[in-house]
């Protein structure tokens, strides 16, 4: 997909786990687990709300846009 | 009507109908037997006589038959095409076309059986029923095919022809359209779980 998604990246960086992000994102451990693995193939403005929240960073931060496919 | 009591007459009506098909079955392996051992009694030979009239005028069949070379009489057709007159080929040309039918139909209703359950179980969208109604598709297809072939064989001459039953092309492309739909519909149900 031409859409990658960094959250991984920005985990790294908070030094956050995936359950804890959970926790506090309100997101099941399954939805984020799809959403960092790049299986997802939408995402709500509340969801990356809620991420960009949570994480303190920017959209930009979290998705980047790739040619290759 | 709720949903779940239409989708449960749906299924006794499908469970009927497969019951009916090897039943059906049966009574055509009787009916074979019988004829095979009991010679009919001219009132069946007449009904018989008289559907394959009845058949030729829209089954488009082809009447031949072997003219005596010493007195050049041809018979009549009374004569020729009577039931005790059938040869064994044609016989088991036929039962053997009519089981092939009946699996097909009941393949259908198979399919349709598992169609049924799955929108009970609220799993519609998934790729099997889209599979299933190929499946249907493909077996209306072949029962097209097979029922267009008409052959009766008698010891002085033969019916042959072709019947068109447009019935089953018609529920062939009612089977594909619905898999497209179904295509479809798997492609957003999947793509709406993966939204996040």
């Amino acid at each position: 997909m031409a859409i990658i998604v960094n959250l991984d990246v920005m985990m790294a960086r908070r030094k956050m786990s995936l359950s804890e992000l959970s926790e506090k994102v309100g997101i099941s451990l399954a939805n984020l687990s799809i959403l960092k693995n790049n299986k997802a193939k939408a995402m709500r403005f509340t969801t990356l709300n809620a991420i960009c929240k949570v994480l303190d960073c920017q959209p930009a931060d979290i998705l980047a846009f790739s040619e290759e496919t | 009507m709720k949903k779940n009591s239409l989708l449960n007459i749906v299924l006794f009506l499908c469970n009927i109908g497969k019951i009916a098909c090897i039943f059906t079955f049966f009574i055509l392996c009787a009916a074979i037997i019988i004829s095979k051992t009991e010679p009919l009694s001219h009132s069946v030979m007449d009904v018989f006589y008289k559907s394959i009239e009845k058949e030729g005028s829209f089954r488009y069949l082809k009447n031949s038959k072997i003219i005596d070379s010493e007195t050049n009489i041809t018979p009549a057709d009374s004569e020729v095409y009577t039931m005790e007159k059938l040869t064994n080929t044609s016989l088991i040309f036929n039962f053997l076309q009519e089981s092939i039918l009946l699996f097909l139909v009941f393949l259908c209703i198979n399919e349709l059986r598992k169609v049924i359950r799955s929108v009970k179980t609220i799993t519609t969208f998934q790729q099997q029923n889209v599979l299933s109604f190929r499946s249907i598709g493909k077996y209306m297809i072949y029962y097209f095919l097979l029922n267009s072939i008409t052959y009766y064989g008698f010891e002085q001459g033969n019916k042959t022809g072709f019947y068109l039953e447009f019935t089953s092309l018609i529920i062939t492309l009612f089977a594909y359209i619905l898999a497209e739909i179904f295509k479809e519909g798997n492609r957003l149900a999947e793509e709406n779980s993966l939204t996040v």
